[in-house]
């Protein structure tokens, strides 16, 4: 029997059964339910506001996809609370923006979806112990910008305090790294465009989100990618409040829905009508028209672009409704389009087509090709390397952000991952490997009649090929081989005969053309997608030959032979879209030679290939606004004796203006010139704004050579974007500034300016080497360096003039010993355009300022000092600026007074080829995170206004890693200063010692110092501040006192071969 | 303390049915939970809900309806109650709403309101509202441009709707109604010169139609410049066989000449490129039909080709009214060459009403 009560089990459970209230279940039920109820109803509010709109994004959102979202969230918050609490605001880090920005302000513009695009919130970003003001509206052209916890936004500072050298940006939630890693693919390619970064938002000091800063593309961005100001056009009208209703939606068909994010509109610039000719000759018909089209932009762009875009898999999202950033070329009147809102997609499985611009533009069969070999050399220059090592620094550098955002899953826009950007990007690489080899190319041959025959090709594959030689049984060496360059079928006399040579072997004859006859392929792109188009063509073999032909081909990309397709003879051949190479008129060089006295009564263009030499003796007149324009070198070799002249042929008016245009030009000589009375112009939309004006041409000189009263025009002498050397010249009252580079590299040597107008030298964004001139007079600054140059200013005088140099604008110059005599004011440093965001900063050696205000800096400005000066130092400076070492004793003489004279008319000085260091640093103002430096220790690292500061209470110290494997001696140039040290010590770490240098700090608050470094294998240089000990201040705000701080400040950081 | 006999009874009904009740809310739970955890019960809910959603999206789009049912009614009173109402709680508050057409719709009624009523002002605040709502669309700007001058003006032309008028022309420069009430309001005033900047500015703006070339059952988009010139068409095709070929033209006059067809060349074959003539002299559209096709001929005896090029002229419809005000304007400035210059450009059309119509397809 048992011992237990019957049914005592059951007995239990009647009791928990009869013991249970209404209110235990009730209160047990509640939690989850009210949950459940409220993760439903969120669901349900989201899904709502989702149906307000109706973008691709609010309509793919559903329901239970809401749901779903909600509860991963829920099941993850323990993890994503661990997760949040290890995300520090750390505002000592550029890379993260910190937004202080007020609760109410904040959530109104959280909680309402159609609020907040127009009205701007006052902000604050914090960063480095300061609040630094911002503006803040939402932004984004869809709903995936704004209907989540994560939104997208835009900032903008005040001109005076820019945040990390950016004024206006945007902040954007969509595919974060797949964009991010399609901008620097696009970067790999050479393209310019706005900067991007990924940047980790914090606001009211929690995290927000991973966000991908986008620099707005405007003057600035311009100007940070040394460009000329000009117009960028923007086509953006795909999204509501973007789009023009009832009004023709292509952007490539209506030219009034385009706005202009930079305008110029200078008065004598080029007209802004740029756009319309682009649509004007987009749409017709004729190969003039795609010419007149394809000289409107720039091809060797257009295929970096493609190339990249095709990297990526996205040659589709810059379409025709919207993405369009098209630069307007002031140098060459050219429109440059943008790379804006690339996505990373499968390049094998498309879902559009391109663009109507990109239709016509890839019916160019040199384009085509071009594409694929860019692709081809950046894949050879490794960019699968640089990609994979970005990838990883982005895994290292932002994983536990991305590990927070993958927590959030679907509640916001999805990020990327870095494994799936590799997977594709390693897949579109894979597809573009296959277009490469895809150099298919159809083949048909028959006899046309006694003594001729026809050789058809029909290139069908991605790529094209090279015909390198055809073999033919017998019948050779009397055969021609003629290309049907009319393409009518029939062999005429117009068409062209192919050079070559004929070599035998046996009974079979081989022809070699001189230069490989191309087949170029032709895309086909009205469909979804790219694929391979057909360009057809015929070649003749005239003569009597036994056997039929046999073409030798060669892929034009891998240089992989290539056999060629059969093709029955008789079957029609197709006319694909391509134009062929052969229907593109050939080049016609023309040579020409001048001399005695030329008139020039309408303007001369000069094309590509042409020549021009002009005698010694040859006196050019031109007539009132009649220029040169030449797209081809001149070779204008005067002697003293006889010395070309180009004047007025109307003493009263000026002529137009003297213009190398491009790098067909590169390679001019002018020698003996004697140039005077020339006013500027505006020829082909392009302005000329000196008498003399150098644009996009490399190695040009003009020596011993005279320019003289130009009328109207700003410069006498203007160099865009070129490379011109300036010897032994004489310029004389110029109507404005005497010379004026801008982005231009070069040399001005040994000249004399008198009287400019203006500025005698002006500088923009430009890096000559201005040795030994003589400048008088100027009506304002005998040197003027502005817009971040960074020249070699090298034992120049200077004198009477308004201002002797001037530096501004994050310009960086080296100068050296020069005089400045009796200007009204001697060296001025500050800013003066607030895009830069800073003033200037010299690094000045042996200045001798004679006059009544001989130095003048703002406050946002710097300069460099040695300590102490040594020809070590000037030597280093000067070698890597490309002037040989025997200048040394010549500055030094110059600075003991010694006037400024030739001896015997052959210079002291010689340029030679620049020592490029092997290491440079600098310390920009960017999103960019601070490694490699790092700080050992101390008490905070930041980096700003273009320098490393550490600040110290005790001693400190920061490091970088380096791996320097040095042959010969070096030299390390470090651009060093400091605030209340006692003394700096700098130390190179290699792997059998070290190398010291122990600094004192002097007054000047920037010194250069310099260190020999033996040869060996270096790992860590690392720089240590002691601070001057119990320094104390009275902080105002509190009256308490505190102990100062020491600030140790890195400017640049220099490593040379010692010369 | 007594309670009363009716709660007395519920708390004794209560505690009676306590089992019963925890038993109704777990099971209550349980089918809760099950209809969350089982999916086609958790999406017939979801897609109820969602349902009910979408319904209440589409029912602002039916208070629309009625206001402007209201308004053809003639019941402006309750329609101006309904529809201030209706405006105050409408969801799309700025054009990135997906109710954006239907706000504009509630706009312009309200603004009909009130014009039926002879209330000008709040009439022009309505339109203002319009057009500020979404600038970009032109019908919004020619809205109150046509109530400025409707309104505001007593017997002469308002300068606030020439004004209004030429910001249409800003975004869309062709737009015949707009240019036609600018011109006529310079020429009314004697402005002939005026007159003249406004045509020859809207007559060089670049507009673009285009043209849909079939031939046979090969189709091709060819984009034209509307500016009364020839232009080469290249329809280059793999092949093609056909007796005619069509070009679709949106009612713009459009002229065709110089048809050329070329036949393929054949693979390995001698023989080159014949090309054939197509019809002589000029074939021509008519004016105003969006659907109308122009039908040319391909000469007889060419069964295949593989290359059509003609040459198309694309001219604009101009009503007689604004031509004769272009007319006298040119004359009275003594500029004939302009006045040449503009016929090779335009159609005349006796109809205002079959000018305006023709667009470019948006």
């Amino acid at each position: 029997m048992s011992r237990f009560p019957r049914h005592g089990l059951a007995g239990s459970r009647a009791r928990w059964w009869r013991r249970l209230r209404w209110i235990d279940v009730l209160l047990l039920s509640v939690v989850p339910v009210a949950v459940a109820g409220y993760l439903i109803a969120q669901s349900i509010a989201a899904f709502a506001t989702a149906q307000s709109f109706d973008d691709y994004w609010s309509r793919s959102r559903d329901l239970p996809g809401e749901v779903s979202a909600r509860l991963s969230v829920m099941a993850n918050t323990p993890r994503l609370v661990r997760q949040d609490r290890a995300l520090e605001a750390r505002e000592d880090d550029p890379n993260i923006l910190s937004l202080i920005v007020p609760d109410a302000e904040w959530r109104a513009l959280s909680r309402d979806p159609q609020a907040g695009f127009e009205t701007w919130i006052e902000a604050s970003v914090a960063h480095e112990g300061r609040l630094d003001p911002v503006r803040l509206r939402k932004r984004g052209d869809n709903s995936i910008h704004w209907i989540t916890p994560k939104m997208s936004f835009t900032l903008r500072t005040p001109r005076e305090s820019l945040l990390r050298g950016v004024r206006s940006m945007g902040f954007s939630v969509k595919d974060v790294i797949p964009q991010f890693v399609a901008s620097r693919v696009s970067e790999a390619f050479g393209l310019f465009g706005a900067r991007q970064e990924i940047v980790p938002v914090f606001v009211n000091r929690r995290f927000y989100g991973l966000h991908r800063m986008i620099e707005a593309p405007d003057e600035s961005m311009l100007r940070r990618v040394r460009r000329m100001p000009g117009n960028i056009y923007r086509g953006d009208a795909a999204e509501r409040g973007e789009y023009f209703k009832s009004l023709p939606r292509s952007l490539f068909q209506n030219p009034y829905i385009w706005d202009r994010v930079a305008v110029s509109d200078r008065p004598s610039g080029p007209p802004s009508t740029r756009m319309f000719d682009l649509l004007e000759a987009l749409h017709d018909e004729t190969i003039e028209s795609h010419r007149r089209l394809m000289a409107i932009v720039d091809t060797t762009h257009l295929a970096s672009l493609m190339a990249a875009m095709l990297v990526v898999g996205d040659p589709y999202h810059m379409d025709d409704v919207h993405n369009q950033l098209w630069y307007q070329d002031p140098s060459n009147n050219r429109l440059y389009l943008l790379p804006w809102d690339l996505r990373l997609l499968d390049l094998a499985r498309p879902s559009i087509g391109v663009n109507e611009f990109w239709q016509q533009a890839l019916r160019d069969p040199f384009l085509v090709d071009a594409t694929l070999q860019r692709v081809r050399l950046a894949l050879d220059a490794g960019l699968v390397a640089k990609v994979d090592s970005l990838l990883a620094v982005v895994s290292a550098r932002y994983g536990p952000f991305i590990r927070f955002e993958e927590l959030r899953g679907d509640l916001v826009p999805p990020i990327g991952s870095v494994d799936s950007v590799r997977v594709q990007l390693t897949r579109n690489l894979t597809v573009l490997e296959q277009w490469m080899q895809d150099a298919q190319i159809a083949y048909a041959t028959g006899p046309a009649s006694p003594g001729l025959r026809i050789m058809d090709f029909e290139s069908r594959g991605m790529t094209g090929v090279d015909l390198m030689a055809i073999r033919v049984a017998g019948g050779a060496p009397g055969l021609a081989v003629v290309l049907d360059t009319d393409r009518n079928g029939n062999l005429d006399p117009t068409d062209v005969r192919v050079t070559g040579r004929w070599q035998h072997e046996g009974t079979q004859w081989e022809f070699t053309p001189k230069s490989p006859v191309a087949l170029l392929p032709g895309w086909s792109t009205p469909q979804r997608g790219i694929a391979a188009g057909r360009v057809h063509y015929r070649i003749f073999l005239v003569g009597k030959s036994r056997g039929a032909p046999i073409p030798v081909l060669q892929n034009r990309v891998t240089g992989e032979p290539v056999p060629p397709l059969s093709w029955d003879a008789g079957t029609p051949i197709g006319q694909g879209a391509s134009w062929s190479p052969w229907a593109f008129p050939p080049e016609s060089p023309e040579p020409r030679t001048w001399s005695g006295t030329i008139r020039l009564t309408e303007t001369l263009r000069l094309g590509w290939g042409d020549t021009l030499r002009i005698t010694p003796g040859t006196t050019i007149q031109v007539g009132p606004d009649i220029s040169i324009v030449s797209e081809a070198p001149i070779l204008a070799g005067g002697t003293p004796d006889h010395p070309i002249r180009i004047t007025r042929l109307d003493p009263g008016r000026p002529w137009g203006a003297v213009a190398l245009q491009g790098p067909g030009a590169s390679g001019s000589r002018f020698r003996h010139l004697i140039v005077d009375g020339g006013g500027g112009a505006l020829v082909d939309g392009i302005e000329y704004s000196g008498s003399v004006n150098v644009h996009l041409a490399q190695d040009v000189i003009f020596e011993d050579s005279r320019f003289s009263a130009n009328a109207r025009s700003d410069d006498m002498i203007h160099v865009l974007m070129g490379e011109v050397v300036i010897r032994r010249c004489e310029i004389v009252r110029a109507n404005s500034d005497a010379i004026d580079y801008d982005y231009a590299l070069g040399a001005i040597v040994d000249s004399r300016i008198r009287e400019s107008g203006g500025d005698a030298i002006d500088l923009m964004g430009s890096n000559p080497v201005i040795v030994g001139n003589q400048i008088l007079g100027s009506g304002d600054k005998g040197i003027s360096i502005g817009e971040a140059s960074e020249p070699t200013v090298l034992a120049n005088t200077i004198a009477e003039g308004y201002r002797g140099i001037e530096v501004k604008d994050r310009s960086t110059p080296l100068i050296l010993w020069n005089r400045l005599d009796n200007n009204q004011s001697g060296l001025a440093l500050r800013q003066k355009n607030w895009r830069y965001g800073g003033g200037g900063w010299p690094r000045v050696f042996g200045l001798q300022i004679d006059g009544p205000e001989s130095f003048t800096i703002d406050s946002v400005s710097g300069v460099t000092l040695p300590a102490p000066v040594d020809s070590l130092t000037l030597n280093t400076g000067v070698a890597s600026s490309g002037i040989r070492r025997d200048t040394v004793d010549r500055a030094l003489a110059l600075t003991a007074g010694v006037a400024l004279t030739r001896d015997g008319g052959s210079p002291q000085w010689q340029m030679v080829n620049p020592v490029p260091p092997r290491v440079e640093e600098t310390f920009t103002d960017d999103f960019v995170p601070m490694d490699p430096w790092r700080m050992v220790n101390g008490e905070r690292l930041m980096r700003r206004d273009g320098l490393l500061d550490l600040v110290v209470g005790r001693e400190g110290s920061i490091a970088r890693e380096i791996k320097w494997d040095l042959a010969v001696d070096h030299l390390l140039l470090l651009d060093l200063g400091g605030r209340d040290l006692k003394q700096i010590v700098v130390s190179i770490m290699s792997d059998s010692g070290s190398v010291i240098l122990p600094l004192k700090p002097g007054r000047a608050q920037f010194s250069q110092a310099v260190i020999r470094v033996p040869p060996g294998r270096y790992r860590e240089v690392r720089i240590t501040a002691v601070p001057v000990a119990r320094i104390e201040r009275v902080q105002l705000s509190t009256g308490l006192t505190d102990l100062k701080r020491g600030h140790l400040f890195l400017r640049r950081l220099t490593l040379v071969p010692e010369p | 303390m007594r309670h009363s006999s009716p709660t007395r009874s519920l708390a004794k009904w209560f505690y009676r049915s306590e089992r019963r009740l925890i038993l109704a809310w777990v099971l209550f739970l349980i089918v809760g939970v099950v209809a969350i955890a089982f999916p086609p019960i958790r999406d017939r809910i979801f897609w109820r809900i969602e349902g009910l959603v979408e319904s209440r999206e589409k029912s602002w789009i039916a208070a629309v309806d009625e206001g402007e049912r209201l308004v053809t009614e003639g019941r402006l009173e309750e329609a101006e109650h309904f529809l201030l109402n209706l405006d105050r709680r409408f969801p799309a508050r700025t054009v990135r709403g997906a109710l954006d057409r239907d706000r504009e719709r509630l706009l312009r009624t309200l603004g009909r309101v009130y014009e039926g009523q002879g209330r000008s002002g709040r009439a022009l605040v309505a339109y203002r509202a319009l057009e500020a709502f979404d600038p970009r669309n032109y019908r919004n700007r020619w809205e109150l441009a046509a109530a400025l001058e409707r309104l505001e003006g007593t017997w002469t032309f308002p300068i606030e709707a020439r004004d209004a008028y030429s910001s249409v022309l800003q975004i869309y420069p062709t737009h015949l109604p707009s240019l036609r009430s600018v011109i006529r309001y310079d020429f009314d005033r004697g402005a002939f010169a005026n007159a003249i900047v406004s045509w020859e500015r809207s007559l060089r703006a670049q507009q673009y139609l285009p043209l849909i070339l079939a031939v046979g059952s090969v189709e091709q988009i060819k984009v034209v410049v509307v500016d009364g010139a020839w232009h080469d068409i290249d329809a280059g095709m793999l092949r093609a066989e056909a007796e005619a070929f069509t070009l679709s033209t949106a009612g713009f006059p459009t002229d065709v000449r110089d048809v050329r067809i070329d036949r393929p060349l054949y693979a390995g074959t001698p023989g080159g490129r014949r090309t054939r003539r197509g019809a002589d002299g000029l074939l021509s559209s008519g004016v105003g039909d969006s659907s109308s096709l122009l039908s040319i001929p391909l000469p007889e005896g060419v069964s295949e080709l593989n290359r059509l090029r003609l040459q198309v002229r694309i001219r604009r419809p101009v009503d007689a009214e604004t031509w004769s005000m272009v007319q006298t304007s040119y004359r009275n400035a003594l500029n004939d060459q302009g006045l040449e210059w503009s016929k090779t450009r335009v159609v005349v059309v006796p109809d205002s009403a079959q000018a305006d119509q023709v667009e470019v397809p948006a």
